[in-house]
């Protein structure tokens, strides 16, 4: 192999990881969102969801995984997570799970959800600000299996 | 240390045949003392009658002659000779009853049993010139254990060597014969009764026994069906009586006959089996523990010590709940049991060793593992006992093999099982706590054992 084809081979590299960088990247022009970089759980396979509709009673949707525990919920500050758990569980201020017999996974409106996991009241609408959330699924034995980024949601 | 635990087994697999070793080499000294071998030598005296010249007393060829009759009869093997002054009262006893010539029989025979005395000599000489270089020897040689007349014999002849030669000659025929007469006697007993009794591989007949044979070497053989056999090489020479106690060992009855005092190792035992234990926990969703085991066992006496290694692998798949629902979620862990442990067993009952009746206890330390996956494992070591009765019966035999069928019931604690209880919720991974349980129930199984008999037939 000569010196000229190592040179464009390793040009081809970094021009290829650019590009991965930037889809994996800072901004989802499609909703408006932020995404950052790290997955929710490790080791887990990536979940691609999106929040369209009203921002105040967003809908979510996502390529529908089959699994018997699905997690959507909301955030009013940033996931802290730990050791594939998360820990700032007071934060959250919506959530849909697979066990509430409620939406299609896959596909879920604002009021299939409830406003915290031990709550039954009916959702509120989310006041402006910044939101996270994510999507995750677990396994039978309770494993995280699958996880999305955490993404923003700016409310105006 | 798992490698350890089943390095033991084999351990205790080398070193048992090793003491058994030990133990059968003891307890062929043993029973080389029970049998006894007792051999009488026969010893015939001769009487050798004062030697006097006819019509008056003897000179110096009576003791020429008389010094040459004790010295030839006392190199004789177990003959001795008596003469007037060992025995004062045979002198008595012929006078009393007048001339040996005179003596029937019956009186022969008669001073035999008074006296003791199997044979007798009677000299008398007179000199055929008046220088004394020729002499007329009258010899008379009396068997006394038949009370006959062996030989008479009448000399004339030159004081020479072959006067003298004669006179040795015939002393000897007599001894010898007298000897002879006795024969070899065998008294063989052997406990217990009735084995056969064989001489150079010939069946002479069954014990107890008394037989006279022909003196020279012998292979005495005492043989009985399911028993060790006795052998033993004898050299026996006329006269001899061998008393023979044969103690013959069975090793299977070894426990009721002849039995050794102090501790003995009968046999070794290697038993291979499946054992099962309910215990019915919920918690850890192992319903029931199925092990492999493998026993060594000494028997001693009526007891059976040794050591024994457990082993069992399981997956417990027990249904959980979830955020979604009762019963949604699964918990799964890999359960492992091994367990070593010092056992003792009693028997009961036996019935001829072919079928018996045991009960046992066993203690030792159990490892025991889960694994959950994911990083999570837990381990343990405690102690675990076992309650149990036994009943064994024997398959097959052959000559010191034999295979026998157990069946065990009974009650086991196998030590504690770590294990754990997840709660399944949204927030992530599941929080997994450490929970232990108990491992006791009742317990069955069933083994093969392998019985080998220190004994050889």
């Amino acid at each position: 192999m000569s010196t000229n084809t190592r040179v464009a081979l390793c040009a081809a590299v970094i021009l290829l990881a650019s590009a991965c960088g930037a889809d994996d990247g800072n901004a989802n022009g499609g909703g408006g969102e932020f995404v950052f970089n790290n997955q929710l759980f490790s080791n887990t396979q990536l979940l691609s969801p999106a929040a369209s509709g009203d921002m105040h009673a967003p809908s979510f949707s996502w390529p529908a995984t089959g699994e018997r525990h699905v997690v959507c919920a909301v955030f009013r500050k940033r996931i802290a997570v730990r050791q594939d758990r998360i820990e700032n569980e007071d934060d959250m201020v919506w959530v849909w799970h697979s066990g509430m017999r409620r939406g299609r996974e896959g596909n879920v409106r604002w009021d299939d959800g409830r406003p915290g996991p031990s709550s039954t009241d009916p959702p509120r609408s989310l006041p402006a600000g910044t939101y996270y959330w994510a999507l995750w699924t677990l396994d039978v034995a309770g494993n995280p299996l699958g996880s999305s980024r955490e993404l923003t949601m700016n409310v105006p | 240390m798992n490698k350890s635990l089943a390095l033991l087994p084999l351990l205790l697999l080398v070193l048992l045949p090793t003491a058994a070793t030990a133990q059968s080499a003891a307890k062929r000294a043993e029973r080389a003392n029970d049998s006894t071998i007792k051999r009488t030598r026969a010893r015939v005296f001769i009487y050798l009658m004062p030697i006097v010249a006819s019509g008056g007393a003897g000179d110096d060829l009576a003791r020429v002659l008389g010094r040459l009759a004790r010295g030839k009869l006392g190199a004789l093997e177990a003959v001795g000779v008596k003469s007037a002054s060992d025995l004062p009262r045979i002198a008595e006893l012929i006078n009393k009853r007048g001339d040996l010539s005179k003596l029937d029989r019956v009186s022969l025979i008669d001073i035999k049993n008074q006296t003791g005395i199997d044979g007798l000599v009677r000299v008398r000489y007179r000199y055929l010139d008046k220088r004394g270089e020729r002499v007329e020897l009258v010899l008379r040689y009396v068997d006394l254990r038949n009370g006959q007349i062996f030989r008479d014999r009448t000399i004339a002849r030159a004081v020479d060597a072959e006067l003298f030669a004669a006179v040795q000659r015939d002393l000897v025929a007599l001894a010898t014969k007298i000897r002879r007469s006795y024969r070899v006697t065998l008294k063989i007993n052997a406990n217990p009764a009735g084995a056969r009794v064989y001489v150079d591989g010939k069946l002479v007949g069954r014990t107890p026994l008394t037989r006279e044979i022909k003196a020279g070497e012998y292979t005495i053989r005492v043989v009985k069906k399911g028993y060790r056999r006795y052998e033993q090489r004898v050299s026996l020479v006329d006269g001899d009586t061998l008393a023979l106690e044969a103690v013959l060992y069975n090793p299977l009855a070894a426990r009721f006959l002849n039995r050794a005092p102090g501790l003995r190792v009968d046999s070794r035992q290697l038993t291979f089996g499946y054992r099962y234990v309910y215990l019915g926990l919920d918690g850890a969703g192992l319903e029931h523990a199925h092990l492999f085991s493998l026993t060594g066992l000494l028997r001693v006496g009526s007891f059976d010590v040794g050591l024994r290694f457990l082993a069992s692998g399981a997956t417990a798949d027990k249904p959980i709940d979830s955020f979604v629902g009762q019963g949604e979620a699964r918990q799964q862990a890999d359960y492992k049991l091994l367990a070593f442990q010092g056992l003792t067993k009693y028997v009961l009952w036996e019935k001829y060793s072919f079928l018996s009746v045991r009960v046992g206890v066993a203690a030792g330390l159990t490892y025991a593992s889960s694994d959950l996956g994911a990083g999570h494992q837990f381990t343990r070591w405690s102690f675990s006992a076992e309650g149990f009765g036994e009943v064994v019966a024997r398959l097959l035999r052959s000559k010191n093999f034999a295979l026998e069928l157990s069946v065990t019931l009974g009650l086991a604690y196998l030590g504690q099982l770590p294990y754990s209880e997840r709660e399944i919720d949204l927030f992530g991974a599941p929080a997994v706590n450490e929970r232990t349980a108990h491992m006791i129930g009742p317990t069955g199984a069933l083994s093969l054992r392998m019985s080998f008999f220190n004994d050889i037939f």
